[in-house]
């Protein structure tokens, strides 16, 4: 599936800025010293989250205008029906049956809302399920990080061809807005790989074009924009957030998760009278994601095999991951970044002198009146809830299987995905617990291939976490076995 | 060979309206994959990106009729004022696409309908391209305030058609010909189930299987050495924007490309903010490179170029790509163009043809015309559409 997504959102990064020019800077200076931006790494701290209510959550989420910018829906509808009635040519998604949705929006990709623009017209926006929403075996599964999405095209392209269908000056104002934005925004969010996911650029892309007082949108960057090679990003489940403290793979997201998750909106939400009306439901949405559970494991479980799992699962990979079962426990711990020794591109853009200044940002901003972003040197250790699910793995998705994840040598180094969606059970590899994959040797055929997983690129190794090597084959397959359960 | 499983030549479909003296372009990069053919299973299969693209040619094709609609300054333009447009369209039948694979089938309830036919040849001596168009274009029309019953009566024109041929010589850098004519059908043009006529122009259609034929000749002129036959081996690939249906083939030989296209359905009116450029290149039989480029009227936002080679009905994005034009003072058009991709490590120059200066002149939208696309001493043939250097007020 082809998915430039339109907007977007959940963040990640840091801190404050001693840029002369920047008009914010003895506000950032003020709020932000240098020495208390970042959080400590190990064990994340509970943080009240505001009430809510999941049902209301949900409806929010799959009708509201949180991002308030998109396609006329009319161009939309057209450019729908002009690709035979399936798949939209700005691949936005597949339509599937969403229960509970309005009428108005059937027809439309179950990662889009129909909402009335500030012009009066309905239009079609993009919505939080375009990365958290995939199609799997048939069914969409609200909060399944999708890891087929393509951000490796510039979304101007198909954007700004659209514009070639408007009719009238609603409309053309409704896509102006729109592909302004867009084009701000493309040239920080292209990926090197199909299914890796640009959004904490996307997010401090959209930061750096705001105002922080008023959140009014400046056509020049107000601070440092962050680096033109996003950060690759494995979408992390939503069913976490019923255990995790903190949101995000550096658990910057710290404080009240409900406005944080609505960082959505800084595509278009160009005043703060307009993040107060989103903020009323954004705790019925954050009630909605701590409300879903993962789907159960759909083949065969061997669970003789899987229990003779459970003892190395304890020894080995409990002390950071938890305990299930009936009585579950969760540490809630980020482990330092020269412990687990994975990819530390993610962290060094968040921590370095970009993410500084978006921490700054963020935390004198309206977000922070509430919210606050904070990140750790280190990764968030996750719940491994559903986790045969949300292949492949690691922060930057730069490893395949579970199986390949326990034999660090055997992890492949140049890869692509044999599907182009989640949608087949046969493209599931029941024995490594992971999408199907192939090799692709290096230099093969002349034009890259974007599907191809090049684990030697920047931000996208597939090094570190050796937890478990020392457990010989058997171990390792009973303990893969276990977390089929999980 | 059994055509439906055959993987097509790729090709661009086009679109384009004319008029007295000027062209309309518009050319749609619509790559013609295989017909029938199964998904392709490997790596660019997934079928939103061939999709995407027909999007694109279809977003195209359109800025151009709504340009061309908008136009008042024709006759043709005259006729079609907005309100007899809002009249007559109601009376209509939504344009279906077909099921069938019956080619080029005319459609002669529909409310308009158009055929392009295009080729480069080079004839046997090897070197001297020409390029050779001819078009024909039928809107029905309905005089202003006409009651349904006149609309219908013999006594009053339903149609208004148009037909253009022209040529040009590479060699020459001239245009041979270029003519063009205009009828409001009352006998004097009409289209039938097999055939479409203006004046003294016909072209016969006919099918068998997929491939189909056109056979022109003049009315008044009975020598079989005065007709020219234009075939198209494949079946046509089609898609639906909004109530138009768009279908094209494009045939490749040893020393000629031809292009089919037909459009039929409800005129399309489109503001088009966008304008989209596009270089098409035809490497071989079962190779193409596509090259789109958009750009606002209103020259703010961003420009983006985006290539696509296709081959053997395999789609691949080749990401960044460079198009450069080079201008004469005053001019509106390039004299020339230099396309570089990157991914390939190859670039392509264009001289572009004398007449897309020539046949422009300032209530005119865009040209679309064969040029010839120069790599390490190679000529590939090639379709390429472009607009004048300052649209905002186009
Ligand atoms: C462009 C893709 C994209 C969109 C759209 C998006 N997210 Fe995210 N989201 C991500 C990515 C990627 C992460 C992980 C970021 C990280 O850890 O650095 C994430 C993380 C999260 C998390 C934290 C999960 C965890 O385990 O820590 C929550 C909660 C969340 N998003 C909610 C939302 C909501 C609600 C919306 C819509 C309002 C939304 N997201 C829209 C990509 C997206
Ligand atoms: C010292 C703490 C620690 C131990 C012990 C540990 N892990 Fe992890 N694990 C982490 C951290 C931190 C991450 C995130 C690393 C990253 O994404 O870069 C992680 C990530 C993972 C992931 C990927 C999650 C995803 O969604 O991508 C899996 C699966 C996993 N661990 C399984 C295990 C298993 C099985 C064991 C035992 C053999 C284990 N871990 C032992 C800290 C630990």
């Amino acid at each position: 599936m082809r998915l430039f997504s339109l907007f977007v959102v959940c963040l990640s990064a840091t801190a404050c800025t001693d840029n002369p020019a920047d008009p914010n800077e003895a506000k950032l200076a003020d709020v932000v010293k240098p020495a208390d931006w970042l959080s400590p790494v190990g064990p994340v701290p509970v943080f009240e989250q505001r009430p809510g209510d999941p049902h209301t959550g949900r409806h929010a989420l799959l009708h509201e205008s949180y991002v308030n910018c998109g396609l006329p829906e009319r161009v939309f509808r057209e450019l729908q029906s002009s690709a035979s009635g399936s798949a939209s040519g700005l691949g936005l998604g597949t339509v599937v049956d969403v229960t509970g949705r309005d009428a108005a929006m059937d027809g439309l990709p179950y990662n889009t809302n129909r909402v009335i623009g500030r012009s009066g017209i309905p239009i079609v926006s993009s919505n939080c399920l375009s990365c958290h929403g995939t199609v799997l075996f048939g069914e969409l599964v609200i909060g399944l990080g999708n890891e087929f999405a393509d951000f490796t095209q510039n979304p101007s392209v198909a954007v700004e061809r659209a514009g070639a269908l408007l009719q009238g000056d609603a409309e053309a104002a409704e896509w102006t807005l729109f592909a302004d934005r867009i084009a701000a925004i493309a040239p920080y969010i292209q990926t090197r790989t199909v299914g890796v996911n640009p959004a904490p650029n996307l997010t401090g892309a959209l930061v750096a074009h705001r105002d922080v007082d008023t959140h009014a949108w400046m056509s020049e960057p107000q601070m440092l924009m962050p680096p033109t090679d996003p950060p690759p990003v494995s979408v992390p489940p939503w069913w976490r957030m019923q255990k995790k403290h903190a949101m995000f793979n550096l658990s910057e997201g710290r404080d009240d998760h409900a406005r944080f998750m609505l960082a959505a909106s800084m595509l278009c939400a160009d005043s703060v009278a307009e993040l107060d009306q989103i903020d009323e439901y954004a705790p019925d949405v954050r009630a909605y994601l701590s409300s879903i559970e993962p789907p159960a494991y759909p083949f065969e479980i061997d669970r003789e095999l899987a229990q003779r799992g459970e003892q190395p699962y304890l020894e080995h990979c409990s002390s950071c991951h938890g305990t299930y079962g009936a009585d579950p426990s969760y540490p809630n711990t980020v482990t330092a970044i020269d412990a687990v020794k994975t990819d530390a591109r993610l962290l060094e853009v968040a921590t370095g002198e970009f993410g500084r200044e978006f921490v700054g940002w963020f935390n004198a901003s309206w977000f922070g009146l509430r919210s606050k972003a904070a990140p750790a040197k280190g990764y968030v250790a996750p719940p491994l809830d559903g986790i045969w699910a949300t292949a492949p793995f690691l922060h930057n998705g730069s490893v395949p299987n579970l199986a390949t994840l326990l034999s660090e040598d055997q992890r492949p180094t140049r890869w692509r995905h044999i599907a182009s969606d989640a949608r087949d059970p046969d493209s599931y590899d029941t024995a490594n617990v992971g999408w199907r994959y192939e090799t692709v040797a290096a230099g093969a055929g002349t034009i890259p291939d974007p599907r191809v997983y090049d684990t030697s690129r920047d931000g996208y190794g597939n090094q570190g976490h050796s937890y478990g090597v020392e457990l010989d084959d058997a171990q390792k397959s009973a303990l893969v076995e276990y977390l089929k359960m999980l | 060979m059994d055509t439906s499983t055959e993987i097509s030549a790729q090709g661009c479909f086009t679109i384009q309206l004319f008029r007295r003296g000027l062209f309309w372009v518009l050319c749609v990069g619509l790559v013609l994959s295989a017909c029938d053919s199964p998904p392709q299973q490997s790596a660019q299969g997934s079928q939103s990106q061939d999709q995407g693209h027909n999007t694109d040619a279809a977003a195209e094709a359109l800025t151009e009729f709504s340009d061309w609609l908008s136009d008042q300054s024709s006759a043709f333009g005259e006729l079609l004022n907005s309100a007899q447009v809002e009249t007559i369209t109601r009376s209509f039948p939504v344009p279906e696409l077909p099921d069938s694979q019956t080619p080029f089938q005319t459609q002669p309830d529909q409310r308009f309908e158009q055929w392009t036919l295009s080729s480069l040849t080079r004839p046997a001596d090897g070197k001297d391209w020409v390029w050779h168009e001819q078009q024909f274009l039928r809107v029905a029309i309905a005089a202003a305030n006409a009651t349904d019953a006149e609309e219908a009566s013999n006594w009053r024109f339903r149609d208004v058609m148009m037909q253009r041929y022209q040529s040009y010589d590479f060699a020459s850098g001239s245009q041979v010909s270029d003519s063009v004519a205009e009828r409001r059908a009352l006998s004097l043009a009409d289209v039938t189930d097999d055939s479409v006529y203006v004046h003294d122009v016909v072209a016969l259609i006919s099918h068998t299987g997929c491939a189909s034929t056109f056979t022109l000749k003049r009315h008044s002129d009975t020598r079989a050495d005065d007709t020219e036959v234009w075939q198209s081996r494949d079946c046509p690939e089609r898609f639906r924007l909004g109530d138009t249906v768009f279908s094209g083939t494009r045939t490749v030989t040893d020393n000629d490309v031809r292009w089919v296209t037909h459009a039929y359905g409800q005129l399309p009116s489109l503001a088009g903010v966008v304008l989209i450029e596009q270089l098409e290149i035809v490497l071989s039989a079962d190779e193409e490179l596509l090259v789109n480029r958009s750009r606002r009227r209103t020259g703010s936002g961003p420009v983006t170029v985006s290539a696509t080679l296709v081959k053997n009905g395999e789609r691949q994005e080749l990401g960044e790509v460079r198009w450069q034009m080079n201008y004469a003072d005053a001019a509106l058009f390039p004299e020339s163009l230099v396309v570089q991709v990157p991914s390939l490590s190859q670039a392509y120059s264009i001289k572009v043809p004398a007449a897309f200066e020539n046949g422009f002149n300032n209530d005119s939208l865009g040209v679309r015309h064969g040029v010839l696309a120069e790599q390490d001493g190679m000529a590939h043939p090639g379709l390429l559409t472009l607009y004048p250097r300052n649209s905002d007020n186009l």
